[in-house]
C-alpha cells in the first residue's frame, strides 16, 4: 500500500491548523510568520533530559526526600530523612547551609512561596503528622500547623495556606496562622492520598474529590471515584481537573478524556504551562510500596506521551526550576527503609544524554566542550 | 552598562486586516487597513486609493470590525489587540480640520487565566449592534453589550460547551443575537447555533443544528435577510443551511487548496468573493427562487474560477467592481473585476500594488554601488510571490548624461520653440558670463539666443507669459520676445543708481528684483515690464523668493546683518510678518512652496544649516519654526516635480530630497556627493529628468520616485530562503523554495510538476538533482485530478549582482531542506566558495537526522560541486571563523577545517544546546542562538582546538535571531516578539557571575525578528550628528525594517525622559499604555521595558505642535556644556531630527 500522501508544500507552511512534527517545517513556517506557536517545540524539548550536576549529601546517614529550586535564587532547597533543609548553591554545587527544621521526621514535601521567603514543610510518619511554615532568611519558625499532613500555598497568591488532614481540608491566613475555614465533605471519599488544593484564580478547592467553593464553603460538586489515591489537581489552565488517569471537563462535570500514562502519578506542569511531568508516587510508607525509577513527559494540551525518561533509580520526588529550563530529580537506590545511596540530580531540559548522536565519531569524544559535572 | 535606542525604519508592510465602510464621513466611501500595529485610513475616490491617515497602535490588530450603531450615519470600528486590548474608534474630522482618531470606549477583556483558543481570537458582531461577541479562551464566550454612552468595554464570560470552535458569527434577521458556530468534537465537525438572552447574558436556547458538516470546515458566512441563514466553506464543499433547508455543493475548482478569506460583493448577499491559500479568486453566487409567498430560498450555489491575485490574507470589496487584497506574504494589490475574461483567461486585472517586504526571511547589507552607501537585499515574500527586494536608503539619481563643465554658477532650462511642450534648452551661468547648450535629442550643442547677453552672469532666466522670455544679471531685467520667428530684446529694466541687481524672484508674470536694500516688483506684460511698487528694507537682500497667488502673493525675504526673514505681501510689498533667525549666519537661499496643501517657507543658510516654517497664506504669519542641518556649505534651495508632485532639492555637499509624507516633511539623501545647482529638465531625449551641476560637471538623470526607503523589486515567484553575497564573483547566491505537484499515475510512480514558471525553472543553465520539465498548469482545472501532492523543491541560485538575472539553478535532493548558505574562503585555498547546509527532512521525525554542508565554486559562468560532508542533522547556520567552517548542526556546534585535499575535516564541537539555531562570531567568540535556552557565547582555544563555554543567559528565550554588538554586549530577539540585551561581565570576581550573562535591557517590539545584521543603511558619510554607535540592523517576519544603535547613559537617560514625558502628552489610541506595550511579554512572564529606548515615540515628538513640544518639555534639564539647564522647544527638536536621520 502506498504511504498516505503527506500534506506538503502550501498547505503545510500556510495553512493554520496542523503543525509539522519536524521542527525543519516548523521553522520554515515561524519564519513566513504563519505560526509561532510554542507547543511543538516544547514536546521536542521536553523529550531529551541531561544530567547536568548531581549532589549529595555530606553525611551518609540520611537521604533526599524531596527537592525544589529557590523561586529567585540560583539555589536548590533539599529536604531529608532526617528533618533538615539543605541549601545547595547550583553553581558551584556546594551545600551552603543546613538547617534542622523538623526534629528527626521525615520531611516529604517542601514548598516556597513566590517571592523565596517563606517554606512550608510538610512531614509525615505513621506516628505523627506535622507540618510548619518557616521564614527563610534564618529559617525561624513562623508557625506550626499541627496535624496537617501536607500543606501548600494558595494559587494565584501566598496569602493563604491549605493543608490536608486525611478527608479534612483546611484553609490558614499565612501572616497570621489563623485558621480560615475547614472544609469536610459530607461523605468522605477516602482517597488514600488526599491533597488538598486551590484553583488557579484560588476560588475553588478540591480536596477528596470533592469541589468547594472557597468563598461559601460550601461542596460544589463531588467528583465520581475512579481510583483509591489520588484526589486530583487543577490543569493550570482553570478549565481541567486531573484526577489520577482521569481528566474531568470542570465546567461541566464530564470526563473529557482518560489518560492511562498518568495512573498513580503526581502531576508537576512547567511553568510556561506546555509540558506536565508525571512521577508515579505510589509510596505509601505502610505498604513498602515499590518506587518508580522513570518520570514521563506529556503535552499539557492534549495529555499526549511525549517522553518517558528512565533514570534506573527510585524518584521520591520532581520539581521544575521557576523558568522550566532544568528540572530536579531526587533518586535513591536501595529500599526505602534502607537507602544506600541519595542525591539530587539537576537536568536541563532538551538537552541530549551524552550526545547519542555522535557515538561513531570517535575522534571528537575527547574534545567535547564543557562536559557535564 | 549599555544602552539603546530601537527605531523603526520601514514600518511593517504585512496587511492583516482590512474593511470598507463609511468612516470619516457619512459620503465617503473608506478602506481601512490594518498592518501589524498600523493603522491607515485611505479614501476611495474615481481616480483610485487617496491615503488620509496613518496611526500606530501599542498593540497588534489581532481582530478589526466595523459596525454601525442605531442612529449613527458613520461606521464605527472596533479592534481588539493580541494582548486583549479592546476599542472602539472613530474617525473624526477635528475642529481644526484635522482628521483625528477618536476612542469611543476601551478597556482589556484578558481573564487572569484560560486556556487560549488553538484556533486563534474570534470576534464578531451582532449585526443590530447590539453586543460584541468574542472568543478568546476555549470553552469561553465573551460579550460585551454596545451600549451607546459606555465608554468602558467590559465583557462578561458566558460557558460555551462548544470547545473546540474554528469560527463563529452573528446570523441576520434574528429578534435576539444569534451566534452560529463550527465545532469539532470526537465525532467531527458540526454546526450549531445559540441565541443569546442580552438581559441576563446567557445562552437561552439551540435553534437549529447541523452534525458532521465537512471535515475541513473551518469559514462560515452569515448571510444578510432577508434570505439569512450562513455559508460553510469546508475544503471541498460549500454548504448553505438556513435551519429549514439545506444546499451542498462541491465545486471541483476549489479541492486543491483550501479557501482562507472571503468578502461579500454588496449588500444583498448573493455573490461573495473567496480567496485561497495559493492565490486564486472566486465567486460564489447563490441562485435563489421564489417560493411562491413573496419569500426567496437558496436553490443553488454556483462557484467561479476569477483569476490570480496575490495570496490573500484578507480581502474587501470596495466598489464597482474594485476589490483590495490585503496579504501577508507579498504585495497587496488592488484588483478590478471585469464581466469578461481578458486574453489570459482572467476575470482580473490588477490596478494597483501596494509594496511589501514582508515577511523578510534572511537579508545582506552591502555596498555595491561603492559609494559607502549601503543597500539591503531581502528574501521577501513566499511562494509565488517570492521575491528579492533591494533597499536603498535616500533617492537615487540614475545618470543619463554629463557634460564636464567648470564653474558652474546658475542653471535653467527653457523652451525655444514655439508650442513645444519639452524643455529644448539650458542656460548655464558663470562667472561674467552666460552660455545657452541646445538639446537635440540625445546631443547637446552650444548655441545663443538672439536678445540674451551672454557676457554677463544670468541670475535667472525661465519661460514667462505671452511666449516670453526673462533674464535677469546685475545690469538688470531683460525682456525677450519672440518677433517674425526671431527672439529679440522686447523691453529692457534697469535699476537707477550705483548698485546693481543682487539677487531676484521671478514667477508667470512677476519679476522681482532686489538692488541693496530696495526690492522692485516688475509686472511682465506683453512685450513690457512695468514697475508696480517699490519698497525699501532696513537691511541689504540676501535672498528672496515669491510664493503662490498671482498678483497677491507673498513675497519672502532674507536680510543680511540682522538676519531675518520678512513676508511682504504683492502688489504694494506690504510687510505682514517679521522673524529673526537666530545666530549670525547669513540666509543665502529662501523658498516658499506648497507641499500637501501645506505651505512652506525654508530659509538656508550659509553654514548648511536650514529654518523652515509654515505659512499662512493670508495673515503671512510664520508659525511651527524649525532648524535642521543639511550639510556644512551655503545651500541651495530649488524645487521641482517629479511624477506630479513638488519636491524641493537642496543644493549642497550633502544633497538632499525635501518632500512631504504625510503631512510632515521628510529630508532624505540623494546618491551623489555633492551638487551646487540644479533645475527641472523635461527634454524629449531626457523627459521628467533633473540636471544636476557639480564644480566640474552637468549631469542629467532621472530621480527615483520620491520615498525615503527606495525599494526595487526582482521577482522570483518562489520562496527566497537565504542569501549571501560574494564579492569576488560578483554575484548573488540564493536559497530558493519552490512548491511542485507530484502528480501519481496509476501504479507508475509520480512525477513532480512544477505549477508555474519562476527563478529556478527559468534559469540560464541548471545542475543537481534532475529538473522536471516544467509544464505550466493551465489555469483552468484538467478535467480529471489525479491525487497531486505538493513537494518542496529547493535550489540554489546564482544570480548576477547587477541585472540580477539567473545565471545559475543547483536542485537539491528529494526532501533535501537547504537551510543555510554562506559565501566564505577558506584557510589558505584563495577561492571563494558558496557553502550550502542542508538537512533531509523526514517529515516522521521529530528532528533531522542527516543532511549535507556542500561546498560549491562558481566560476567563468559554471558552478562546480567541490566538496561534500555528510552531516548528522540539519545545518541551521553556516558561518566563516578563522578560516574555518563553523556549523550549527542540530543541537551541536562544530568546527570544520578546510584540509589541502579540499575536504571538510571536523576539529571540534560543542553540545550544550537544545537546537542550535543561529551562529554570530567575532574574532575567537562565537554567539549562540538557542531554540528555547536563549544566547550563550563560546570562546574557541586555538591551541587547544577546541570550544569552552564562557557565559550563558539562563532564562527560556525561544530565539529567532542574534547578533554580536561589540565584544561584551550581544542582542536577541525571541518568538514573542521581544528585544533583550545582554552582557558578559568579564571582570567580575566570581565565576557565578562570570559565567552568567547580565540583562542590560529589555522592550517589546511588537514584532517578530527574523534576522539581524550590523550596519545600517545610512552611508557613512552621512553620519550625522547623534552620537550613536554599532547600528544593527533588524528586519522581521511582517516586513519592518527596524534600527538598533548604542546610546551613552548621559543621552540615555535624557531620551528616558522626554520618552516618559510623551506618553503623557501622546494620546495613544484604544488608550493603551505606552508602558504596558514596550513591557517584555512571554507565556510565562511580563517585565517593564528598560535599557531601550522607544525611537518612534521619541520621534514622534516632532509631529507635535510647538505649543505641545513646549508642553511635553516642562522640566526637562539639558546639559549645555557642564551646566545644566532647562531645555528648550529647539534643542529638543535638533536632538530628536538628529536622531531620524540615523536611519
Amino acid at each position: 500500500k502506498c504511504p498516505e500522501p503527506r500534506p506538503g508544500g502550501l498547505t503545510s507552511v500556510s495553512s493554520r491548523h496542523t503543525e509539522p512534527l519536524n521542527i525543519c517545517g516548523r521553522l520554515v513556517r515561524r519564519e513566513l510568520g504563519t505560526s509561532s506557536s510554542c507547543r511543538e517545540h516544547a514536546a521536542l524539548a521536553h523529550s531529551n533530559f541531561a544530567a547536568s550536576r548531581t549532589l549529595r549529601l555530606s553525611d551518609d546517614d540520611a537521604y533526599f526526600t524531596h527537592a525544589i529550586f529557590h523561586p529567585t535564587q540560583q539555589q536548590l532547597l533539599a529536604a531529608t530523612s532526617s528533618g533538615d533543609i539543605r541549601v545547595f548553591n547550583l553553581f558551584s554545587g556546594t551545600e551552603e547551609h543546613s538547617y534542622r527544621v523538623h526534629d528527626s521526621y521525615i520531611i516529604y514535601h517542601i514548598q516556597s512561596s513566590r517571592d523565596g521567603l517563606l517554606l512550608l514543610a510538610s512531614s509525615s510518619t505513621s506516628w505523627r503528622t506535622h507540618s510548619a511554615l518557616w521564614n527563610m532568611k534564618e529559617f525561624e519558625h513562623c508557625f506550626s500547623l499541627d496535624n496537617e499532613e501536607y500543606v501548600e500555598f494558595s494559587k494565584m497568591t501566598d496569602d493563604r495556606i491549605i493543608g490536608t488532614k486525611g478527608e479534612t481540608a483546611t484553609i490558614y491566613d499565612t501572616l497570621t496562622g489563623r485558621e480560615l475555614m475547614t472544609l469536610k465533605p459530607s461523605i468522605s471519599n477516602q482517597y488514600g492520598k488526599n491533597r488538598a488544593t486551590f484553583n488557579p484564580t484560588d476560588e475553588l478547592v478540591l480536596s477528596d474529590g470533592v469541589l468547594w467553593d472557597v468563598n461559601s464553603g460550601k461542596e460544589i460538586h463531588k467528583f465520581d471515584k475512579l481510583n483509591q489515591t489520588h484526589s486530583g489537581v487543577f490543569h493550570p489552565n482553570g478549565l481541567e481537573v486531573i484526577s489520577n488517569t482521569e481528566v474531568w471537563d470542570l465546567r461541566v462535570f464530564h470526563l473529557l478524556r482518560t489518560v492511562p500514562s498518568l495512573d498513580k502519578s503526581e502531576v508537576i506542569f512547567n511553568p510556561g504551562r506546555t509540558v506536565l511531568y508525571a512521577v508515579c508516587s505510589d509510596q505509601d510508607p505502610e505498604e513498602r510500596s515499590q518506587f518508580d525509577t522513570s518520570f514521563k513527559t506529556l503535552s499539557a494540551h492534549d495529555y499526549a506521551s511525549i517522553a518517558t525518561i528512565d533514570v534506573k533509580r527510585n524518584i521520591y520526588g520532581l520539581s521544575v526550576s521557576p523558568y522550566g529550563t532544568q528540572i530536579s530529580v531526587v533518586e535513591n537506590l536501595g529500599d526505602f527503609e534502607q537507602v544506600q545511596e541519595s542525591c539530587v540530580k539537576i537536568y536541563d531540559v532538551g538537552r541530549k544524554r551524552d550526545h547519542e548522536d555522535d557515538v561513531e565519531e570517535d575522534e571528537e569524544e575527547d574534545m567535547t566542550g564543557r562536559s557535564e559535572n | 552598562m549599555t544602552y539603546h535606542y530601537v527605531v523603526t525604519a520601514q514600518k511593517p508592510t504585512a496587511v492583516t486586516a482590512c474593511i470598507t465602510g463609511n468612516f470619516t464621513s457619512p459620503t465617503d466611501l473608506n478602506l481601512l487597513v490594518a498592518k501589524v500595529s498600523r493603522l491607515e485610513m485611505y479614501i476611495v475616490t474615481p481616480e483610485g486609493l487617496h491615503p488620509m491617515k496613518e496611526v500606530g497602535l501599542y498593540g497588534k490588530v489581532a481582530k478589526m470590525k466595523m459596525f454601525r450603531p442605531p442612529h449613527e450615519k458613520k461606521d464605527l470600528v472596533f479592534i481588539l489587540t493580541a494582548r486583549y486590548n479592546a476599542m472602539i474608534l472613530e474617525w473624526r474630522t477635528g475642529p481644526n480640520g484635522d482628521l483625528e482618531v477618536v476612542t469611543r470606549a476601551h478597556g482589556n477583556v484578558a481573564d487572569r487565566i484560560g486556556k487560549p483558543s488553538e484556533n486563534g481570537i474570534l470576534a464578531v458582531i451582532d449585526p443590530q449592534a447590539r453586543v460584541i461577541g468574542l472568543r478568546l479562551y476555549d470553552g469561553l464566550f465573551k460579550l460585551i453589550p454596545l451600549d451607546k454612552d459606555s465608554t468602558e468595554l467590559k465583557a462578561t464570560s458566558l460557558r460555551l460547551e462548544e470547545l473546540n470552535v474554528y469560527d463563529l458569527e452573528f446570523l441576520h434577521g434574528c429578534a435576539n443575537p444569534t451566534l452560529i458556530l463550527i465545532h469539532q468534537d470526537l465525532n467531527g465537525r458540526h454546526i450549531k447555533t445559540r441565541e443569546i438572552n442580552l438581559r441576563d447574558k446567557e445562552f437561552i436556547k439551540v435553534p437549529w443544528k447541523q452534525d458532521n458538516v465537512e471535515t475541513e470546515a473551518s469559514i462560515l458566512i452569515p448571510v444578510p435577510s432577508p434570505l439569512g441563514g450562513a455559508i460553510v466553506i469546508g475544503q471541498e464543499s460549500i454548504v448553505y443551511h438556513d435551519g429549514q433547508s439545506y444546499v451542498a455543493v462541491a465545486p471541483p475548482q476549489i479541492k486543491m487548496t483550501p479557501i482562507n478569506c472571503y468578502s461579500p460583493v454588496g449588500p444583498a448577499g448573493l455573490r461573495y468573493l473567496l480567496g485561497d491559500i495559493a492565490g486564486r479568486l472566486f465567486m460564489l453566487v447563490l441562485e435563489v427562487q421564489d417560493k411562491g409567498d413573496n419569500t426567496q430560498t437558496v436553490r443553488d450555489l454556483k462557484v467561479e474560477l476569477l483569476g490570480e491575485i496575490s495570496i490573500p490574507e484578507c480581502m474587501t470589496y470596495l466598489d464597482n467592481g474594485v476589490v483590495f487584497i490585503g496579504s501577508r506574504l507579498g504585495d497587496s494589490a488592488l484588483v478590478r473585476l471585469s464581466a469578461t475574461k481578458d486574453e489570459t483567461n482572467q476575470y482580473v486585472k490588477v490596478m494597483e500594488t501596494f509594496t511589501s517586504l514582508s515577511p523578510i526571511v534572511d537579508m545582506c547589507v552591502v555596498d555595491l554601488e561603492r559609494q559607502g552607501q549601503n543597500q539591503l537585499i531581502t528574501c521577501s515574500g513566499a511562494f509565488k510571490m517570492g521575491s528579492l527586494r533591494v533597499i536603498r536608503n535616500g533617492i537615487g539619481i540614475q545618470e543619463q548624461a554629463s557634460i564636464d563643465l567648470l564653474g558652474i554658477k546658475g542653471m535653467w532650462a527653457l523652451t525655444l520653440q514655439p508650442g513645444a511642450s519639452y524643455h529644448d534648452t539650458l542656460v548655464l551661468a558663470f562667472v561674467g558670463q552666460t552660455r545657452v547648450l541646445t538639446l537635440n535629442g540625445e546631443e547637446v550643442e552650444e548655441t545663443e539666443i538672439k536678445g540674451f547677453v551672454s557676457d554677463r552672469q544670468t541670475f535667472f532666466t525661465g519661460n514667462v507669459c505671452h511666449n516670453q522670455l526673462i533674464q535677469v544679471t546685475d545690469e538688470g531685467v531683460r525682456l525677450i520676445v519672440r518677433r517674425d520667428g526671431q527672439w529679440v530684446l522686447g523691453a529692457c529694466w534697469r535699476a537707477g543708481g550705483a548698485r546693481s541687481v543682487s539677487v531676484v524672484a521671478c514667477s508667470e508674470t512677476r519679476v522681482v528684483p532686489a538692488v541693496g536694500n530696495r526690492i522692485f516688483l516688475l509686472a511682465i506684460e506683453e512685450g513690457r515690464l512695468n514697475l508696480i511698487s517699490e519698497v525699501c528694507m532696513e537691511e541689504e537682500v540676501a535672498c528672496l523668493d515669491l510664493g503662490p497667488g498671482g498678483d497677491e502673493a507673498l513675497l519672502g525675504v532674507g536680510l543680511w546683518t540682522d538676519i531675518s526673514v520678512r513676508i511682504l505681501k504683492l502688489p504694494d510689498l506690504t510687510p505682514l510678518h517679521t522673524e529673526k533667525l537666530s545666530g549670525e549666519i547669513i540666509p543665502r537661499s529662501l523658498l516658499i512652496c506648497v507641499l500637501e496643501g501645506v505651505c512652506y517657507l525654508l530659509c538656508a543658510l550659509g553654514d548648511g544649516s536650514m529654518f523652515y516654517f509654515t505659512v499662512d497664506q493670508h495673515t503671512g504669519a510664520l508659525t511651527n519654526r524649525k532648524k535642521v542641518t543639511l550639510g556644512t556649505q551655503p545651500t541651495v534651495l530649488r524645487s521641482f516635480r517629479s511624477l506630479s508632485t513638488t519636491n524641493i532639492f537642496a543644493c549642497s555637499d550633502r544633497p538632499t530630497v525635501i518632500f512631504s509624507s504625510n503631512h510632515k516633511l521628510v529630508f532624505s539623501n540623494v546618491n551623489l556627493k555633492e551638487v551646487t545647482h540644479m533645475c527641472s529638465l523635461n527634454a524629449q531625449a531626457y523627459p521628467d529628468s533633473l540636471a544636476l551641476a557639480t564644480d566640474s560637471t552637468v549631469t542629467i538623470g532621472t530621480i527615483d520616485e520620491i520615498q525615503k526607503l527606495h525599494i526595487r523589486t526582482v521577482p522570483l515567484s518562489e520562496s527566497p530562503r537565504r542569501i549571501a553575497y560574494q564579492e569576488a564573483t560578483k554575484s548573488f547566491g540564493i536559497i530558493t523554495m519552490r512548491v511542485d505537484k507530484v502528480e501519481w499515475s496509476s501504479g507508475s510512480g509520480s512525477t513532480a510538476v512544477s505549477v508555474r514558471g519562476s527563478a529556478s525553472t527559468s534559469a540560464a543553465n541548471s545542475s543537481g538533482a534532475p529538473l522536471a520539465h516544467p509544464k505550466h498548469a493551465p489555469l483552468t482545472q484538467p478535467k480529471h485530478m489525479p491525487t497531486a501532492v505538493d513537494v518542496e523543491i529547493y535550489n540554489l541560485l546564482i544570480l548576477d549582482h547587477h541585472t540580477f538575472e539567473v545565471l545559475h539553478a543547483h536542485q537539491l535532493m528529494a526532501s533535501e531542506f537547504a537551510l543555510s548558505l554562506l559565501s566564505c574562503k577558506l584557510g589558505d585555498d584563495p577561492t571563494h566558495y558558496y557553502a550550502v547546509g542542508t538537512a533531509m527532512l523526514n517529515p516522521e521525525e521529530s528532528e533531522p537526522k542527516q543532511g549535507r554542508i556542500i561546498l560549491f565554486q562558481w566560476s567563468d559562468g559554471k558552478l562546480t560541486q567541490v566538496a561534500e560532508k555528510e552531516i548528522k542533522g540539519a545545518c541551521y547556520t553556516l558561518v566563516q571563523f578563522n578560516g574555518k567552517l563553523l556549523a550549527s548542526i542540530n543541537s551541536t556546534v562544530r568546527l570544520f577545517e578546510w584540509t589541502s585535499e579540499k575536504e571538510l575535516r571536523l576539529e571540534c564541537s560543542h553540545f550544550n544546546n537544545i537546537v542550535a539555531l543561529y551562529l554570530k562570531v567575532k574574532g575567537d567568540f562565537i554567539l549562540v542562538g538557542d531554540l528555547m535556552r536563549s544566547m550563550s557565547l563560546l570562546q574557541y582555544k586555538q591551541m587547544e582546538g577546541s570550544f569552552e563555554e564562557i557565559a550563558r543567559d539562563y532564562s527560556p528565550n525561544w530565539m529567532t535571531a542574534i547578533e554580536i554588538l561589540d565584544d561584551d554586549t550581544f542582542l536577541g530577539a525571541e518568538n514573542s516578539s521581544n528585544l533583550f540585551v545582554c552582557q558578559k561581565d568579564s571582570a567580575a570576581t566570581t565565576d557565578e557571575e562570570r559565567q552568567q550573562m547580565s540583562y542590560m535591557g529589555q522592550f517589546h517590539l511588537g514584532e517578530m525578528v527574523n534576522v539581524m545584521r550590523l550596519g545600517s543603511l545610512v552611508g557613512q558619510h552621512a553620519d550625522t550628528a547623534a552620537p550613536v554607535h554599532n547600528p544593527a540592523t533588524i528586519a522581521t517576519v511582517n516586513g519592518a525594517i527596524c534600527l538598533v544603535v548604542q546610546l551613552s547613559q548621559e543621552l540615555y537617560e535624557f531620551l528616558h525622559q522626554l520618552e516618559e514625558k510623551l506618553t503623557h502628552t501622546i494620546k495613544s489610541v484604544g488608550k493603551i499604555p505606552h508602558a504596558f506595550w514596550r513591557s517584555f511579554n512571554t507565556d510565562i512572564k511580563t517585565e517593564p521595558a528598560e535599557g531601550f529606548v522607544d525611537g518612534d515615540l521619541i520621534e514622534s515628538f516632532l509631529d507635535l505642535s510647538r505649543d505641545m513640544q513646549q508642553e511635553t518639555i516642562q522640566g526637562l534639564q539639558i546639559d549645555d556644556g557642564g551646566v545644566m539647564r532647562e531645555a528648550k522647544v529647539d534643542d529638543l527638536i535638533k536632538i530628536v531630527e538628529d536622531l531620524t536621520r540615523i536611519h
